[in-house]
């Protein structure tokens, strides 16, 4: 089912949790709520979901205006970051709940009811274990039995509120593995908030990167990973090492760099600021338009060298990733002399971030939110 | 679970491999010596048997010293059965009323949000704050002879004060806190997420307290109702108050043991002293005789 959202705010006492988000989900897409806490991504879910009543705006299921409708209404599927199974019930009881629960007349017999239990339990892999309590099953268990749980009902939507967050890094990776093909068997439209950004572009189709109750971008994973749209996004999907630059009438200069790199035409000339992530860095030899630095620290971290490099122009230091072992054999130690120049950037404007993000050639030279550019 | 690099003791293991290891073991990295644990051991003992045991013996030999005969006797005096119904009556009424109410304010304030919540949560304890004398003073000033509501019930013919309402009222006020106070910590510790997962799942309000909530709050809730129970069969201040200590009428089980201590009738006195102390041990028994019961589904919501 796809889902339409227009405009919903929410606030909590004078804190605004959501300042009038639009947003459309496609039916049976796989998509990431992204943001640090407080970002306002869980409100965003639970208003989905109708546990959260909002301020403003409309949400529709489809064709149905779902803004007024309750809870059990709207039929959705919710698996809770603490999965909030009845433990007082077995496995098999928490998943027929949504069946038992319906009213009389459109409620199955039973048998069916207990075939239909088995049946999911069998998808989410866990048959046999119908006898058990919560209380007897590991975590990656009790996530699995969650989301049986919240499939029994035939939701119009899954939501899943930081669905690995409570558990350890093992089980998470094979869950979201798992959780993926589920979602390619059942191809039901599926909402879930994280705050890792690493779970975000593995298991997601498109990412909406939320912020302070904004969203800040909304792209497929290769689009916010390539072309962050504002410092904030590049800054939530890895650690940026930010350069200081100047856009002049012949192209991109580095501080402290004689000639420039190349990038965008058309830009309003001034100073930028060029965002690169650590392993967007070449080690190049004599380059008018890298700059120079003084490697100070040098870590391994198996198939990277990871360098701290302080900048001759303005001390300032870097975290870059070179690889290793380099394919000149060079080893790098603390002391030497390194010249660098980013392969791929990003450039924006007046930093702290401001809405919306300033990189003026946007419709120029490139697609639509492309301020991502590739030198070399 | 058990890594060898931890130094744990993992008593499953050992007795499994070694048959003779004994079933408990005790970690001298953070047990106490033996001598302190003997004193606490023997601290414990002492207070129990001077201040619980030693009392409940006295009640019972005090009851038996003129033989079962009296004892028996004492029990079927006409003013001890009618302050035993009245008690019985009391706690019958009192009970169920403060359970419902215990269970809605419990609900009320751990799964909503509202303006003056801190205030409710403060008039409820006021009962307990309150000495029950004062309780009982309140009663007779609304519905005394020249109370505010006095003269109205008069009217009509009710009979408040010096009468069983009048007991029943003011032993719902003692009582009022017994099973609210005991629920609100434990709803809090559960929060409203398996609520929520109900009402997603399609459960109206009726049944998602039904098939959720009561199920998660009942040990705590018949822990409430026991302890509101035990107060309601033994509240004697508040009751003293009101009740007039019209024999035969009007004398609930501790104000008549009052009456026949005071009248020297020692015996007696116990007697009735020693049937609502088998009251006590009725319920208590009653609550052990539940978990046992269902020992395995209390592990199965507490363990988590």
């Amino acid at each position: 089912m796809n889902i339409t959202i227009r405009g919903i705010s929410k606030r909590f006492g004078d804190f605004t949790a959501l300042h009038g988000l639009d947003l459309d989900i496609a039916s049976g897409e796989l998509l990431a709520l992204l943001g640090p806490s407080g970002s306002g991504k869980t409100t965003l879910l639970r208003a989905i979901a109708g546990l959260e009543p909002i301020d403003d705006g409309r949400i529709l299921f489809g064709d149905t205006d779902a803004t007024r409708l309750s809870v059990q209404e709207r039929r959705v599927g919710f698996v809770f970051q603490h999965y909030a199974l009845f433990k007082h019930m077995t496995v098999l009881d928490n998943i027929t709940f949504g069946l038992r629960m319906r009213p009389r007349a459109q409620r199955p017999a039973g048998a069916e009811i207990r075939r239909r239990g088995l049946e999911l339990l069998d998808l989410v892999q866990l048959g046999g274990l119908e006898g058990r309590y919560p209380t007897q099953l590991s975590g990656g268990q009790r996530q699995r039995v969650a989301l049986a749980r919240a499939l029994a009902i035939q939701p119009r939507v899954l939501l899943l509120d930081e669905p690995f967050g409570a558990l350890d890094a093992k089980v998470r990776k094979d869950l979201r593995r798992w959780l993926r093909q589920l979602h390619r068997e059942t191809g039901y439209t599926t909402i879930f908030v994280t705050h890792d950004q690493e779970e975000a572009l593995e298991l997601a189709d498109r990412i909406v990167v939320m912020n302070r109750g904004h969203i800040e971008q909304i792209g497929s994973t290769d689009e916010v990973y390539d072309s962050p749209g504002t410092p904030f996004v590049f800054d939530f999907l890895g650690s940026p090492n930010v350069l200081p630059g100047e856009v002049r009438a012949d192209g991109i200069y580095l501080l402290g760099a004689t000639a420039p790199i190349e990038g965008p035409n058309g830009l309003q000339p001034g100073p930028v600021d060029v965002y690169a992530r650590p392993s967007d860095f070449r080690v190049v030899g004599d380059d008018a338009a890298a700059i120079e630095g003084l490697v100070l620290e040098t870590q391994r971290t198996g198939v990277l060298m990871r360098l701290s490099v302080k900048l001759s122009a303005n001390q300032q230091v870097l975290e870059i990733e070179v690889p290793n072992p380099d394919p000149e054999m060079k080893v790098w130690l603390p002391g030497d002399h390194i010249r660098l120049r980013p392969a791929h950037f990003s450039l924006y404007r007046d930093r702290p971030a401001q809405q919306p993000n300033i990189v003026e050639d946007r419709s120029a030279s490139h697609a639509a939110p492309d301020s991502r550019v590739r030198g070399q | 679970m058990t890594s060898p690099a931890t130094p744990q003791i993992d008593v499953e293991t050992a007795v499994a491999d070694t048959p003779f290891a004994p079933l408990v073991q005790t970690n001298a990295a953070i047990g106490e010596p033996r001598l302190v644990r003997w004193l606490l051991i023997g601290v414990t003992l002492v207070f129990l048997g001077v201040f619980l045991l030693l009392p409940l013996l006295a009640v019972f030999t005090q009851a038996l010293a003129s033989g079962v005969g009296a004892y028996f006797a004492a029990m079927v005096d006409p003013d001890a059965l009618s302050s035993i119904k009245l008690t019985l009556l009391t706690a019958a009424i009192a009970v169920p009323l403060n359970t419902v109410f215990g269970v809605a304010a419990a609900w009320a304030i751990t799964k909503f949000q509202f303006r003056g919540k801190g205030l409710l949560i403060t008039l409820i304890d006021l009962p307990f704050s309150v000495s029950p004398v004062i309780a009982g003073l309140v009663f007779i000033l609304i519905f005394g002879s020249r109370g505010w509501l006095g003269p109205w019930a008069s009217e009509h013919g009710l009979k408040i004060i010096f009468a069983a309402p009048g007991i029943i009222l003011a032993t719902v006020f003692v009582t009022f806190p017994f099973v609210a106070r005991e629920l609100i910590p434990l709803m809090q510790a559960l929060g409203t997420d398996e609520e929520y997962a109900a009402l997603t799942l399609g459960a109206r309000g009726w049944s998602t307290f039904w098939h959720v909530t009561l199920p998660n709050i009942r040990w705590g809730l018949l822990y409430g109702v026991l302890l509101c129970n035990a107060r309601a069969m033994g509240e004697f201040g508040a009751v003293s108050v009101v009740s007039g200590h019209v024999r035969g009428q009007t004398n609930t089980m501790p104000l008549q043991v009052e009456i026949l201590y005071n009248d020297y009738q020692f015996a007696a006195a116990f007697a009735v002293a020693s049937l609502l102390a088998l009251l006590a041990f009725v319920t208590l028994g009653l609550k052990s005789f539940l978990e046992w019961r269902h020992g395995s589904e209390l592990a199965a919501v507490r363990g988590h």
